[in-house]
């Protein structure tokens, strides 16, 4: 009997030590950086239908921010010719506004093209970068229609969570070539009355239209407009031109899967297919007719 | 020659069946009961030895019950009974008559340890002693393994070569290749859903009151009766006792369990347990006296019983209920920093019941019948409330309901060389699911489910037959099939063929053999939410073809210096299955996916399977290894399911030292597939130039390659328990048994998925870089708890 007391004793001090001394121990395994191919070359260009500029952002993703940018040759094939994005411009071109927002080194190039971007009509990429080679195709999507409203609107502000926005409702049809439909809105300014009592059109930013997309199969869009907090409406009256903008289908599947934060193969297009190691969008848009748009605070 | 040897065999059925006097058939057969000689509980796996002017042997059957045919014409015969843990008994027979109503044997306990006999039948703590295809795990098996949060009787099939843990977070297996929707539990007979708590981590059965615990891989002819496509895991409850009224419970980290069982007459037993977790009111406590920060409102709780009459012979009647039930009611004020933070509410509660009848009765001396009745039901209620308060607006809602009824008839007929099992079966199965909203509990963007409704039912009319012939010098042939007729879906066939050669202590064995079924899974087995929830929707599907299985296997089996050795090769080709396409992010893929958008699809699996079993002075040591290939395709897309590793091998080593019981068990697994990361893809939403707004859209794609192309990290995990015994005065005179175990002991990071997590897209040096961040696996848990049985 003693010894099974003895037994006992020791199977219980065994089971003690394992217990208090195990849960220091680490047992999630911790995550890992992402460390893949760092000569990864990323190509992004959406043509815009109207502008006889085009502006391709070429990247090294898995480098750091100080590693030299990809050196890349590209031609922009059109049906009125070819162009080759030859320029360095900023970012902001290539819709990067904030620099360090993008993944690694990067270059923003120009291409001045012979004649504006067309709607309907056909465009191809073709170049190449230290891995190899690469080739897109595009065709421009129609525009958008907007049905309602058929002319000029004037909204007044109303609040919302602390802001004072405008909402309006559009009606619209998307052409079947439309993969994404997005929100837009441009040549906004602010009308200022002096003391003499000259009315004076004063160009001004805003914050956000929301919801910024919409699917193309949608009829209808309740959107809200946000003045820029450092620019809120002022009397007499702000003034912007509300679009939508049609992307084509290679944009709209990039959309698609752009949250799902994991793509396996096989890979949908994106309107650009190159030699391993390069990846990226090609892509186009046009606009829609404006809805001008006038906000009158009370 | 082969048609006589064909009639001659028929006529051997049917000779004693039709035309034979009971009171001639009597001396060529003995047939009767053997029992526990204190509780009078039927003693399985017992076995029979007959010498007279021949020599013959039997094994009992789960309800202790034996039928030896041939045993010679009348003359001095003596019958030897043999079971683990008991005296033999012995009797001789002078002229060979043998009572008409059936020899009854009851067995003396004998103090022996458990190195102490080695009876050719079945020794307890050997899975492999029942037969090829088919794992027995019997109580004292069980309680042989380390506890993870209670003794576990699911979770201890996984020590079957042929049973694969998905995750460490799910207590039941996969068979061979096959996913839970082929593989029913079954609880004395019916079928169980969701047969367990806490998503899936622990058994919602009593260990206390399981007797056994069969693994049946979908190649044996035991797998004929369950007509599913992957075996069935089959649970067997113990008769009460009928001596007096005992008691026996746990009380550990998690929950209490209690079990009364006793006599009810002379010839009735009943036998009733229950449980409770205790989570729910230990935080609640905790929180109150300001302990811990929040309480956790969670509760589950299940109950057993069982009735058992015995009328004297193989008769016997018996009928069982179970009911479990759990309870998640997560409202803001008991977790602030989970529901409230998100601004909802959270109501989750499911219920699984089930009853069973059984009567045993018998044809003449030779054939046993079973009746078997039963109905089970599953009915469960996910709901997440917006806006905190349960009468504001639902975001999300799910329910599930399935009901199955079964009646069942089956008999085995003993006559010379041939054993004939047959059975007729109905079932009815009913499925009404419905799941609202579309996001997982209306915050997030990856989904639990795509909204579904699935309500329909259906009617599946079986019969199934098996003949066991030898047909020579150690050469068995074991042949039959299965016909069902699947309302509005049609009929289809499973034949069933083993070839056997046996040499007394080895065997080796070929077989083939179909399954069918039309019950199908939403369950999507790709999410990694599938690793962590094991609930399982089923629901018949409308239309053919019926979900199929076809295997091949063949293997050896014999003892070599006391070590119980089986090898065993198989092949499934699984067809018709209804998956869900993959998609392109297949690891945030819905978990519950309707079935009407599940695409027609197919498997394959193949393996080496290798497990040994050897007991030696106090000592057991069990273990298995499997090599195996799993495949699905669906749409042209072939792939190996996320669930599956390659190699897998299990060691469980039990030792009796004094009053301990020391146990420790080894799981060796490669990698689970997962998809490699090549590239991210940096994104910004398109401006023209003449914007107004500095608005813009800024993500990474993550591009990945071939799915599932790529290995996890290996998986290595070893547990340890111990168990004590005390005999205690208390109540009459027990035993106390504490236990401790340590689940994962060295802490070891094993994880059951990767995903990656893109970096912050704030500005900043360094951010932007994605981070492949794994899903763990059970982390290093101690267990504690203590038995009592009085």
């Amino acid at each position: 009997m003693p010894s099974k007391s003895v037994s006992r004793a020791q199977s219980l001090a065994l089971m003690f030590i394992v217990a208090v001394a195990c849960p220091g121990c680490d047992y999630t395994r911790p995550s890992e950086v992402f460390v893949p191919d760092d000569d990864v070359v990323t190509i992004g260009l959406v043509l815009s239908a109207g502008w006889q500029t085009a502006y391709l952002i070429a990247s090294h993703p898995h480098r750091p921010g100080t590693a030299d940018a990809p050196v890349v040759e590209a031609v922009l094939t059109g049906p009125t010719g070819v162009a080759a994005f030859t320029r360095k411009v900023a970012a902001h071109h290539c819709s990067v506004l904030i620099d360090d927002f993008w993944h690694g080194p990067h270059i923003c190039l120009e291409a001045a093209l012979p004649a504006p971007v067309r709607s309907g009509e056909r465009y191809t990429l073709d170049g190449s970068t230290r891995l190899g080679r690469f080739e897109g195709m595009t065709v421009v999507p129609n525009p958008v229609t907007i049905h309602d409203p058929q002319g000029e609107v004037v909204l007044r502000p109303t609040r919302h969570y602390g802001s004072d926005i405008v909402r309006l409702t559009l009606t619209f049809e998307s052409p079947p070539e439309v993969g994404l439909v997005v929100a837009s809105a441009a040549q906004a300014v602010q009308m200022i009355v002096d003391s003499a009592g000259n009315l004076s059109a004063e160009p001004t930013q805003l914050a956000y239209v929301l919801p910024r997309e919409a699917a193309p199969d949608q009829a209808e869009v309740d959107l809200g407009v946000w003045p820029n907090p450092e620019f809120p409406w002022q009397p007499p009256e702000a003034r912007f031109n509300l679009r939508l903008v049609g992307l084509d289908e290679n944009v709209g599947r990039f959309a698609t899967h752009r949250y799902n934060h994991l793509l396996v193969e096989p890979w949908p297009s994106f309107g650009i297919k190159g030699d391993e190691g390069i990846y990226g969008y090609f892509g186009s848009a046009s606009r829609s007719r404006a809805v001008p748009v006038i906000v009158r605070p009370s | 020659m082969y048609r006589i040897r064909a009639t001659f065999a028929l006529a051997q059925i049917i000779t004693p069946l039709a035309l034979a006097p009971p009171g001639a058939v009597a001396q060529e057969v003995v047939q009767g009961v053997v029992r526990d000689s204190t509780s009078l509980e039927p003693v399985a796996f017992a076995r029979i030895t007959v010498t007279g002017r021949e020599f013959r042997e039997a094994v009992t059957d789960l309800y202790g019950a034996f039928v030896v045919t041939d045993v010679g014409s009348p003359g001095p015969t003596v019958v030897r009974v043999e079971a683990f843990g008991y005296s033999a008994w012995e009797f001789k027979y002078a002229s060979g008559e043998f009572p008409p109503d059936g020899v009854r044997v009851l067995l003396a306990s004998a103090p022996i340890e458990l190195e102490g006999i080695e009876v050719a039948a079945r020794r307890a703590a050997d899975p492999l002693s029942v037969g090829s295809g088919t794992y027995m795990m019997d109580a004292e098996l069980v309680r042989a393994q380390p506890v993870v949060l209670e003794t576990d009787v699911l979770r201890a099939t996984a020590l079957s070569p042929s049973a694969s843990s998905s995750s460490d977070w799910v207590s039941v297996p996969f068979i061979r290749g096959g996913s839970s929707e082929g593989t029913p539990v079954r609880l004395d007979g019916v079928r169980l859903f969701n047969p367990f708590h806490v998503g899936g981590f622990v058994a919602a059965l009593n260990a206390e009151a399981v007797k056994s615990v069969a693994l049946v891989t979908g190649s044996s002819a035991g797998a004929l009766a369950s007509g599913s496509l992957s075996g069935a895991i089959d649970i067997a409850t113990r008769d009460g006792a009928r001596d007096r009224l005992r008691t026996s419970g746990s009380v550990g980290l998690a929950s209490a369990r209690l079990t009364a069982e006793g006599p009810v007459g002379a010839s009735t037993s009943f036998l009733i347990d229950g449980r409770r977790t205790y989570i729910d009111l230990l935080t609640k406590g905790f929180d109150a006296v300001g302990v811990a920060e929040a309480s956790v409102p969670y509760s589950f709780g299940d109950v057993h019983a069982k009735l058992t009459r015995d009328f004297g012979d193989v008769r016997r009647l018996s009928l069982t209920g179970y009911w479990n039930t759990e309870l998640l009611d997560s409202r803001p004020e008991d977790v602030p920093q989970g529901d409230a933070a998100m601004n909802r509410a959270t109501r989750a509660q499911w219920n699984n019941g089930a009853v069973a009848v059984h009567y045993r009765d018998q044809f003449g001396p030779r054939t046993l019948v079973d009746v078997n009745l039963g109905f089970s039901g599953f009915g469960g209620t996910y709901v997440v409330f917006e806006d905190r308060l349960p009468d504001s607006d639902t975001a999300t809602v799910v329910r599930g309901k399935m009901h199955e009824y079964q009646a069942e008839v089956r008999l085995r007929h003993h006559s010379g060389a041939i054993t004939l099992d047959a059975g007729l079966q109905a079932t009815r199965f009913e499925a009404a699911h419905r799941g609202l909203g579309s996001e997982w509990d209306g915050s997030d963007e990856e989904g639990l489910f795509l909204p579904f409704e699935i309500d329909r039912s259906s009617h599946r009319g079986g019969a199934y037959a098996s003949l066991a012939a030898r047909v020579g010098r150690g050469v068995s042939a074991t042949f039959g099939g299965r016909a069902d007729a699947f309302a509005r879906v049609g009929a289809a066939a499973a034949p069933f063929a083993e070839l056997s050669y046996d040499t007394g202590g080895r065997k080796i064995w070929l077989g083939a053999s179909r399954a069918n079924q039309v019950l199908a899974s939403i369950r999507n087995e790709e999410p990694v939410t599938a690793s962590y929830l094991a609930f399982d929707l089923l629901a018949p599907v409308e239309q053919g073809p019926v979900l199929r299985s076809t295997e091949l296997s063949g293997g050896w089996e014999g003892r070599i210096r006391g070590v119980r050795l089986r090898l065993e090769g198989y092949a499934r080709w699984l067809a018709n299955l209804r998956l869900p396409p993959l998609g392109a992010n297949p690891l945030a893929s819905h978990l519950l996916t309707p079935l009407d958008t599940r695409l027609v699809a197919s498997g394959t699996a193949r393996g080496l399977e290798a497990s040994w079993s050897w007991a030696h002075h106090g000592s057991s040591l069990l273990g298995s290894y499997t090599w195996s290939r799993v495949k699905r395709t669906v749409a042209g897309q072939t792939y190996v399911p996320r669930f599956h590793r390659d190699h897998e091998g299990e060691l469980s080593a039990s030792l009796k030292h004094g009053a301990s019981l020391w146990s420790l068990r080894f799981s060796a697994r490669s990698g689970q597939p997962t998809t490699p990361l090549v590239a991210f893809l940096p994104f910004t939403g398109h401006r023209f130039p003449d914007e107004s707004t500095r608005q813009v859209t800024y993500d990474v794609l993550n591009v990945a390659g071939e799915y599932n192309s790529v290995k996890l990290p290996p998986y290595v995990r070893i547990d340890v328990g111990w168990r004590g015994s005390w005999e205690v005065s208390w109540f009459g005179g027990g035993v106390l048994s504490p236990y401790a175990s340590v689940a994962n002991l060295f802490s070891l990071p094993n994880v059951v998925g990767v995903g990656p997590e893109p970096g912050d897209s704030s500005p900043g040096p360094g951010n932007g870089v994605s981070e492949l961040v794994y899903a763990p696996q059970l982390p290093m848990l101690p267990f504690l708890g203590v038995e009592f049985r009085f």
